[in-house]
């Protein structure tokens, strides 16, 4: 089963190489943090300076806490939702941060998941 | 009245950015084709229409004058029409009536509008700098600090939803297909801007803008022109064996936010089209209209849109989408351009280009996305953003 973190560590790459998602994730240097059921554990990411970086455990500092269910989480990477469906239902939510932030993060994964970009 | 006829309709196709030309030159562009189309130059243009919607989009006020100027027409008589999204509609109620008065014979219809320069600092996008421009077209009084205007969260809250709860249609699934449809129509439109072959799926599941409106359920943001030249039956008659006759216009000004059993209608429109089928003898819209270009602002609105120009019952829309009505291949084809969700979208533009598409089809001239035309009628529908000003027009092709 594909998890949040086993996509993510996918794209990452392809997003890091994306001039649209590189302008994107320069205009957005944010710490987001994991805490999905059906992971091994919680995991985080930081952007900075146009990149993304993937990170095991808790942050000390993180800007945007998102819990819930990784499968959804996936469903989002894989481009078949797009993430205000599992926030708007309920099946991912924010402990921390505001979904406005999470709509750039999507912003940012349409890069390269979409026919077309938002 | 004098009976008025389209004889020239000139097109550019929509574009997300025009960022290589001006407004001018735009305008200019279209102007050149519409006459080319008709055979004429400017010398025989008696008075001139622009269908500009918003200066603010353009950075220059009074834009018309420039137009004018860029174009040669000095001391030509000309007027501007503002009225939102509907300002083509009203753009041609306005040139059919300088037709039919008798005070011009022939008259240019300029469209053109560029919107998308505009650039928010904060989140790197076009589209928030052109939301933040365009907010103060809403009531800047009383609604702006709620809700901004005509935007894809507002005519949910006033028409989409509550149809849905009294009627029990359009299902999100209904107004995914309706997207799909249209995105499908612009596949093959050589001027639309959108070109991606979507399923229910992908249209169901994009980002929710408001629910149950997705982001492929808006309609996009462009930059355009578009241009048409009217004659009266006289001079028509001089210039083409193709005369495209405007034979009914209907305006209607109904706020829905005003009245609380407003809301789910759009009862704007069905004013428009009574009035506009009055004048045009239009008896069984269902049965006499081949083709219809209307104003899918978001796709839940062009199922309304179907109730309130006759083609079905009031609470019917979602049926017709089922049964493929208003497919390419149907009874009744709504919008084969790809409309405002798929071949672009910029007030003042998108309606006459909408106008040029209905001539285009009832003249069998309109290529790829051409429809069968039976009876020889077709309508363009527009709305200002909130469906207050609404405008409804009959083409129709006969000797």
């Amino acid at each position: 089963m594909e998890t949040g973190r086993s996509e993510l560590e996918r794209v990452i790459p392809a997003l890091n190489a994306s001039p649209r998602a590189k302008n994107l994730m320069e205009a957005w240097p944010r710490i987001v943090q994991f805490d999905l059921e059906g992971e091994a554990g919680p995991f985080h990411i930081i952007v900075d300076k146009g990149q993304m970086k993937l990170g095991a455990g808790v942050h000390k500092a993180p800007n945007i806490v998102v819990a819930g269910d990784t499968a959804e989480f996936a469903n989002v990477i894989l481009g078949k939702k797009d993430i205000t469906h599992p926030l708007l239902f309920g099946q991912l939510r924010l402990t921390q941060g505001k979904n406005m932030e999470m709509i750039t993060f999507a912003r940012i994964l349409a890069a390269i998941t979409r026919k077309w970009g938002a | 009245m004098k009976r008025v006829a389209a004889v020239g309709i000139g097109q550019l196709p929509f574009r997300s950015r025009y960022a290589d030309k001006s407004y001018p030159v735009l305008a200019h562009e279209a102007t050149e084709k519409a006459l080319q189309d008709a055979r004429l130059t400017l010398n025989d243009i008696d008075a001139v229409v622009y269908s500009i919607y918003c200066p603010l989009m353009m950075r220059q006020d009074s834009p018309d004058i420039f137009v004018q100027d860029y174009l040669g027409l000095q001391g030509k008589p000309s007027l501007r029409v503002a009225a939102g999204a509907a300002t083509g509609g009203c753009a041609l109620y306005t040139t059919m009536m300088q037709i039919a008065s008798g005070v011009a014979r022939t008259v240019l219809l300029v469209a053109v509008q560029k919107g998308s320069d505009f650039f928010s600092a904060a989140t790197r996008s076009r589209g928030d700098g052109f939301n933040k421009a365009m907010s103060i077209s809403g009531d800047s009084i009383w609604s702006q600090p709620v809700v901004v205007g005509g935007t894809p969260p507002t005519l949910t809250l006033w028409y989409v939803v509550p149809h849905l709860h009294k009627y029990g249609n359009p299902t999100p699934e209904q107004v995914a297909k309706v997207s799909v449809k249209n995105h499908k129509n612009a596949l093959v439109n050589p001027l639309a801007q959108l070109k991606v072959d979507l399923t229910v799926e992908d249209v169901m599941y994009s980002r929710i803008i408001a629910w149950p409106t997705t982001m492929y359920e808006c309609c996009l943001m462009s930059d355009g022109a578009s241009a048409m030249v009217f004659a009266s039956e006289e001079r028509a008659r001089e210039i083409t064996d193709t005369p495209i006759w405007m034979s009914g216009a209907g305006i209607s000004y109904y706020p829905p936010s005003h009245s609380a059993a407003g809301l789910g209608r759009m009862v704007g429109v069905h004013e428009a089209a009574q009035r506009a089928y009055q004048m045009a003898g239009v008896k069984n819209p269902r049965q006499e209209i081949d083709v219809a270009e209307v104003h899918d602002l978001i796709s839940g609105l062009e199922v309304i849109t179907y109730e309130e120009l006759g083609l079905c019952d009031i609470g019917e829309g979602g049926r017709l989408v089922d049964e493929g009505v208003t497919e390419k291949t149907g009874d009744v084809p709504v919008n084969p351009s790809g409309g405002r969700v798929a071949c672009g979208h910029v007030a003042g533009v998108s309606e006459i280009s909408s106008a040029c598409d209905v001539v285009a089809q009832l003249r069998e001239k309109a290529g790829n996305i051409q429809v069968p035309i039976r009876k020889g009628k077709g309508v363009v529908e527009t709305i200002s953003g909130g469906a207050n000003q609404c405008t409804v027009t009959v083409f129709e092709r006969r000797s």
